[in-house]
Parts: structure tokens; C-alpha cells; sequence
């Protein structure tokens, strides 16, 4: 295990903690971390992530337990399964809209408060598994990329095996304010993480891990160093690094890690595993695969940061599918009474205004309470200060004055389609114009869909058949196993094996 | 379907109305010597400028419907532009100043934040131009104080006053005949740090403006045998414009390369103006300059960059 490097950055965003000024006013209460949240009941969207709906497996009046596989892919669809947090009964299939505006049918779920688990959730006994049956456990347990993006998991690993890359990055860059339901869960979890970071490596030939975090988290470095010892005596083949990156924002996004760790600027459609060699995924995706490799558990449950413009910060594990009233319940204090709901994070979430069929999803990782949403007070001044902290390099207020007055091919000429939609223009710019809003939809605009660059075709190979956590599915896998496939799981108390 | 509204859902306190507050205060302690110096002719001169700037700009954005714009940031234009003023200006020269700088230059560019070049120094100039007599309105700081009959009729300015006669310390803390509010080094140091103490102005562009401005005048002593560099600083102003009017956030850029090659671009103005003239000239004409030659840099810079990041796109 080598020392940690330091220093790592992209040369502009900004740095986070000019942020958490705003909530700097009022102390964040952080006594109570990971609670559990026990919804009674659950919205489960069948399209939770980049890529294609699924087709609800389950019926109204049907029982379902935690666990248990409700939606399934369709044939040659890029879509992953969706399971149960919740043991009760289906009582509605209908379609719902997202507040992406994502619409997709829904599977309502009434909690009979009895948290039944689904017989195929059970600890792993064997430690010895290929990197197939990673695969199929991945794939089957309908794990998305949890830092925002939703790229199915599966879909990542195969095409970083397509790419051989050399490094598997784990991102625990969390750097958007309000938000730390990734650091907390490195304080509790640093084991698991880790754990499913060599798991994942070996999935796809990986020999150097490389975990990447700011170097302001202390607690968290601690506990991934001391994980990182403890699974470093077992696995000599692998390298492990700890990387640290300055804290700014939005430092975690792909493009601001290629240009920090390997000096590349990706270009649209380019991804790490292409040009960098390597493949990242966030630490809860990383968390919920060990999850589903050591437990059988699928991906049910998120962690959520609850925060309030107050300062009232909560982490919670909520199953997914749990309505946004109902985390806001478990929560004492907070009132959403004359307050915006914002789902997702204050920088980049939508706001929403009926919590209680709107659901927590894959990718939700915060719901925030705002008191007063503020307007632009006065016009563009021209100060250049979102130029200063434009992560892409982009001028957002001279794009904002050509989009404004209808001048689009200038605005595409000066790299409008590059904006990543960060906000941080939006969030420095003092008249408070939403300058990012409106470059970025622009961007979305003129952004063809094919630039995204997990829809290349070989990526959807694997969803070559409707795929449930089965054991059939893990035996047809067994059967293409070859010796150099095989990797050993650092199962805890393994050696005494 | 959900009501929607778009990210991000919080904002920098850093907003408008702070920098600007941030920038009236930072005038305080030259506005305080001022007065001092001057009495109350300096104190009705100033609130006159700041009031009537003021007035005159939210006129205009009433007239033209446009959204109604921060009062902070013409009360801090009109501050500064009568501290720009000889102590014995008359009321009308600071009122010909003040509707030239707002109507003029501002609103007619089309208001806040599109102004081509500093509202305050573009209105001194046009007073320097078109009253030139009135630069001689100048008098003794501390003397007189309550005489106010310089705002309706104006002065014939002082006689036989050599600015080589003052000892350095009077030079510094500003007691010796200057405008109202470009002479006490003290007090434009005090406004600089509180800028920048409260992240309303990056530290680097007076750096560069001012370490610029002290090389090429030590240049300018060694070859031209112009004035010695000490007396250069604590009488041309360079201060004043290096606190408050390079700080403009509407005509001057404040951050990245370009800020700081505008910084040296108006450090040399600065020099070269100072071979050929002094007074007012070496404050205002700088900063003119500099703002018109913003859109330039701005091009420059963006050609420069992205044959910079081209080089960038290499394959590791």
C-alpha cells in the first residue's frame, strides 16, 4: 500500500468550504449518523437509472419481502433490476412521472411493518468466486452508479474490461454542500468499501485500486486507511493508493478526475476507461456491491442526507422507493411547512412540490429543505467570477448574454455544449442570475444523445436475458469460469477458513 | 406533473448588494479625512455626488422599465468621483460630473454592469476636460473647514504651493493640498485591506497594478529623471485607483490572467501619463484606457486559452 499523493485538482471550481459558508451560520448536528428509516410504504419507479425501463414482475395483492426482485430488464434492454426495501403488498402498478421528468410505471408497495427477508438474501458462505459470478451478482442485483449519473454498474465493468484498463478509481469525493452521505457512510462502512473495491477489481482485471477523497476528511481517511492496512495483508496483488484532492467543487465529476489525476480534458463522448484507462465508480455504488456479493443483498437501501437550510443535517439508510414525506417524518424537528423541497442535493436537485409521491430513488443521494429560494437581484454585472470558478473553462456570462439574445451558433462556437450543468456559476454569481440553468439547458439541447459514452454497442451484451438474483443465473456463469478468472472474496474472518 | 424550479437552491452571500455595501465602506476612512481636512464643503460635496448619482440612475431605470437596479452601486460611483474632486469644486461642475458619469456613460450603454469604462473616472475626466480651470481648486487641508461658498462659486485655487516642499509623513497621512479624497496613503490602505480582508477584491490585482507601477517609475527615475518614485506614489493617486477603481466589478475584470494583465496594462498607462502630465490625468486617463481595452483582453485571453487546452487533449 503506497503513502497517500497529494494535491490532486482541476485549476478552477471552487473550494467547498466557501459553500458551507451559508450553513456555517448554524452548526450542523451530526450526533445522530446512520438511522434506519422504515417507510410504510414504497414508490418504486421501474427506471431508476441511465438506460431503459423494466417490466414489473409482481402483480397487485401480491406479497413481496425485502429482496425480492419486482421489476426485471426486458430482453435486450439496458435496463437492471429493481427490488423490494420493504416486506408487504403490491397495491398499484401505474406510471409515474419523475421530477426529471423521467416517466416510467411505478410499483406501490403497502409496508406490513414485519421486515420479511426474501430467502435468496443470505450471507455468502464460499469465499472462492469468479470474476463472472461478480459479474452476474452485480449485474443482478440492479446496481447504478449512486453519485448522480445512474450508469448501470455492470455496464461500467464491462467496459472497462473491453478497455483493459490498468486503475479502478473509487470516487469519495462528495464535495456538493449539505451533502455527506458518502462520508458518513465511509466512517461506518470503510471495510465494505474497500472489500468491494477489490472485489470489483478483480471483476475486471484490475490491479491497482485507487481511492480518491478530499483532503480535508480526516475521520474518513483514518478509516480507510486502517481498512486499506487490514485487506492490504491479504492481497499483496493488488496496489492500493489513497489519493487526496483539494476540496473543491465539482471535483468528483469524471471529467474534473481526468483532468486532475491524468491531465486529460475529456471530450464529449470520451470516457475515463477510453483515454485514462481506468474506471470509476462512486463508494456507495462500490459499498452496495460488497453489499450484494458478501450479503445477497440486492440494491434496496441508500444512504440520504436530510438537510435543512437551518442546519439540521441527518443521515439516514432509507429504502429506495421511500417518498420523500416519509424521510422528512422520521426526522424530529424539521417542519417542511412554507419551505421548498428540493430533491436530490441544493445544487443540482429539482424542486418538488408533493413529497409524498415523489420517492427516493438510485440516485438520490440527499433531500434538502430550503427556506427562501433566491432571485436574481440585479442584471449581469460582467464580473467574471463564474468564469473564475467554471470547471470546464467555460465564460457563463457571456454564453448566458448570447443564449438571451437568441445568438446560438456563437454560444456553440464558445463551447456552450461542453457545460457538465455544475451550478457553481449560478451559486457565485452575486445579482444570483441562474446562469447556469440557462447554459446548461442549452448544453443539454444541442447535446446529442449518442456523445454519452456508455451507449456504444457492445454494452448492452449482458442484458441478453430477463435476469433475477437466481441461482441459475450464477451457475451458467460458473460454467464459463477459467483458473485465471477466479478471485478469492476478503470475507471477513476468511483466513480461518 | 410536479412544479419544477431549477438548481442550485442556494447562493453565495457574496451577492451584489454585499460587495457593493463592502465597497461603500471601504471608502469610510478617505471620506473621514476628507471631511476632516476639508469640513463641510467636503462632506455636502460628497453626499451631493452619491445622492444625485443615485437619483439620476434609478430615474433612468424607471424611464427605460428595466429591472430595477442596486442604489449601492451608484452611491459608491458618486462617492468616488467626488473624492476625484478638488476640495473647492462648485456644486454645479460636480453635478455637470455626476449626470455625465450616470446618463452618459452608465445608462446610456444600457445601465448596471454594461458600462464600458468606469462611470467615476470617465465623469472626473469630462470635468477635467471641459472646466480645466477648476483643477486649481485646491486648498490647505485643515484650514477653513466651514467656509462653504466654494460650492456655489468655486475658487481660484491656492498660490505658490510646491508639493516638494512636504516631509514624507505629511505626504503619507495626506496633509497637504490634494483632492478630497486621493491624498491620505493611510486611509486608501485601510479601504485596499478591508476589500480585500472581506474577498471583495482579489489581492493580486493592486499587487500587480501597484508592484508595476513602482518598477517602472524606479525605471522611469533612472533613465527620464522624472520624479523620484516615493513622491510618485503619495501624490499621484495610484493608491486611490489601485483600491477603488480597479476594483470595479462592472468595468474592470476581476479575476484570472486577465485581471492581472489589466492591472499591468494600466500600470504602464499610469507611468507613461506620469512622464507627460500629472494631476488628475494620471488617476482617471489609466483607468479609461483600461476599461475601453477590456473587451481586447477578454478576446486575447480566450484565443490564448484554447490553443492552451488544445495542447492539453494529449493522450497519456
Amino acid at each position: 500500500m503506497s503513502a497517500g499523493r497529494h494535491n490532486y485538482s482541476f485549476y478552477k471550481g471552487f473550494h467547498s468550504d466557501n459553500a458551507l459558508d451559508f450553513s456555517k451560520r448554524s452548526s450542523f448536528d451530526r450526533d445522530v449518523m446512520l438511522e434506519r428509516v422504515y417507510p410504510r410504504r414504497l414508490i418504486l419507479p421501474m427506471r431508476q437509472h441511465y438506460g431503459d425501463e423494466c417490466v414489473p414482475v409482481v402483480k397487485p395483492g401480491e406479497t413481496v419481502t425485502i429482496g425480492q426482485c419486482i421489476g426485471a430488464p426486458a430482453p435486450g434492454t439496458m435496463a437492471v433490476p429493481v427490488h423490494s426495501g420493504i416486506s408487504g403488498t403490491v397495491t398499484d402498478i401505474r406510471p409515474i412521472v419523475l421530477p426529471d421528468d423521467t416517466t416510467c410505471k411505478a410499483v406501490f408497495i403497502e409496508g406490513d411493518r414485519k421486515r420479511t427477508f426474501h430467502p435468496s438474501v443470505r450471507p455468502r458462505n464460499n469465499v472462492n468466486v469468479s470474476a463472472a459470478t461478480v459479474m452476474g451478482i452485480i449485474r443482478d442485483a440492479g446496481i447504478v452508479g449512486m453519485g448522480g449519473e445512474g450508469i448501470p454498474t455492470i455496464v461500467k465493468l464491462n467496459r472497462a474490461k473491453r478497455f483493459k484498463v490498468k486503475e479502478l478509481l473509487v470516487n469519495c469525493l462528495q464535495s456538493e454542500p449539505y451533502a455527506d452521505s458518502d462520508y458518513l457512510m465511509i466512517c461506518e462502512y470503510a471495510d465494505h468499501v474497500i472489500m468491494g473495491a477489490v472485489a470489483m477489481a478483480g471483476a475486471c482485471g484490475v490491479r491497482i485500486i485507487n481511492i480518491l477523497i478530499s483532503k480535508d476528511r480526516k475521520n474518513e481517511i483514518t478509516a480507510l486507511r486502517s481498512a486499506m492496512e487490514r485487506t492490504f495483508s491479504k492481497y499483496s496483488g493488488y496496489a492500493f493508493n489513497l489519493i487526496y484532492l483539494k476540496p473543491r467543487f465539482p471535483q468528483g465529476y469524471y471529467r474534473m478526475v481526468a483532468r486532475a489525476l491524468y491531465g486529460v480534458n475529456l471530450d464529449e463522448g470520451e470516457g475515463l476507461e477510453g483515454r485514462c484507462r481506468a474506471v470509476m465508480f462512486n463508494c456507495s455504488t462500490v459499498y452496495a456491491c460488497w453489499n450484494a456479493i458478501a450479503e445477497s443483498m440486492p440494491l434496496c437501501t441508500r444512504t440520504v442526507s436530510i438537510s435543512t437550510e437551518d442546519g439540521l443535517l441527518r443521515n439516514v439508510i432509507a429504502p429506495i422507493g421511500t417518498p420523500v414525506s416519509e424521510l422528512f417524518d422520521t426526522v424530529n424537528g424539521i417542519s417542511t411547512t412554507s419551505k421548498t423541497i428540493v430533491w436530490g442535493n441544493c445544487f443540482t436537485g429539482i424542486q418538488i412540490d408533493n413529497p409524498d409521491v415523489t420517492p427516493i430513488i438510485k440516485t438520490t443521494s440527499g433531500v434538502c429543505l430550503i427556506t427562501k429560494i433566491q432571485d436574481a437581484t440585479a442584471p449581469c454585472i460582467g464580473c467574471g467570477r463564474c468564469a473564475d470558478v467554471c470547471p470546464v473553462g467555460l465564460e457563463p456570462d457571456k454564453l448566458y448574454r448570447l443564449i438571451n439574445e437568441g445568438h446560438e451558433s456563437a454560444a456553440v462556437k464558445f463551447n456552450a455544449g461542453r457545460c457538465i450543468n455544475c451550478s457553481a456559476c449560478s451559486y457565485i454569481c452575486p445579482s444570483n442570475i441562474n446562469v447556469g440553468h440557462a447554459v446548461g439547458m442549452f448544453a443539454a439541447a444541442k447535446r446529442k444523445k449518442s456523445s454519452f459514452p456508455y451507449t456504444a454497442v457492445g454494452d448492452r451484451q449482458w442484458v441478453d436475458d430477463i435476469s433475477l438474483l437466481s441461482a441459475d443465473t450464477v451457475k451458467a456463469a460458473e460454467k464459463k469460469i477459467q483458473k485465471s478468472d477466479s478471485l478469492t472474496l476478503p470475507f471477513e474472518g476468511w483466513e480461518s477458513e | 406533473m410536479n412544479m419544477k424550479h431549477s438548481a442550485p437552491f442556494i447562493h453565495t452571500e457574496m451577492n451584489d448588494s454585499y460587495i457593493s455595501i463592502v465597497h461603500l465602506i471601504s471608502l469610510i476612512p478617505v471620506m473621514a479625512v476628507a471631511v476632516v481636512y476639508y469640513g463641510v464643503r467636503a462632506a455636502i460635496l460628497i453626499l451631493f455626488c452619491a445622492g444625485v448619482f443615485a437619483a439620476s440612475d434609478d430615474i433612468c431605470t424607471r424611464v427605460r422599465d428595466h429591472r430595477h437596479d442596486s442604489y449601492l452601486s451608484s452611491l459608491f460611483y458618486g462617492s468616488a468621483f467626488a473624492l476625484l474632486l478638488p476640495p473647492d469644486t462648485p456644486l454645479y461642475i460636480a453635478l455637470a460630473g455626476v449626470l455625465f458619469g450616470s446618463i452618459v456613460i452608465r445608462q446610456l450603454s444600457g445601465g448596471r454592469g454594461s458600462a464600458l469604462i468606469n462611470p467615476a473616472a470617465a465623469a472626473r475626466l469630462f470635468i477635467r476636460i471641459v472646466f480645466p480651470d477648476n483643477e486649481c481648486a485646491l486648498s490647505f487641508p485643515g484650514q477653513s473647514r466651514t467656509y462653504i461658498r466654494s460650492l456655489l462659486i468655486g475658487s481660484r485655487g491656492i498660490a505658490g504651493f510646491d508639493i516638494n516642499d512636504y516631509y514624507p509623513s505629511e505626504l503619507i497621512t495626506g496633509r497637504y493640498p490634494s483632492f478630497l479624497g486621493t491624498a491620505c496613503a493611510f486611509m486608501m490602505l485601510a479601504g485596499l485591506i478591508y476589500l480585500i480582508a472581506k474577498k471583495a477584491y482579489k489581492f493580486y490585482i493592486p499587487l500587480s497594478y501597484i508592484a508595476m507601477t513602482v518598477m517602472l517609475s524606479l525605471i522611469a527615475d533612472a533613465y527620464l529623471d522624472t520624479s523620484n518614485t516615493k513622491m510618485f506614489l503619495l501624490t499621484s493617486g495610484v493608491l486611490f485607483t489601485a483600491a477603488y477603481l480597479l476594483s470595479d466589478d462592472e468595468t474592470v475584470r476581476q479575476y484570472g490572467v486577465v485581471s492581472i494583465v489589466q492591472a499591468f496594462f494600466c500600470a504602464v498607462l499610469t507611468v507613461l501619463v506620469s512622464v507627460k502630465t500629472s494631476g488628475i490625468d494620471v488617476i482617471v486617463v489609466p483607468v479609461v484606457v483600461t476599461g475601453v481595452m477590456t473587451g481586447v483582453f477578454d478576446y486575447a485571453e480566450r484565443v490564448i486559452r484554447s490553443t492552451w487546452e488544445e495542447r492539453l487533449h494529449v493522450k497519456p
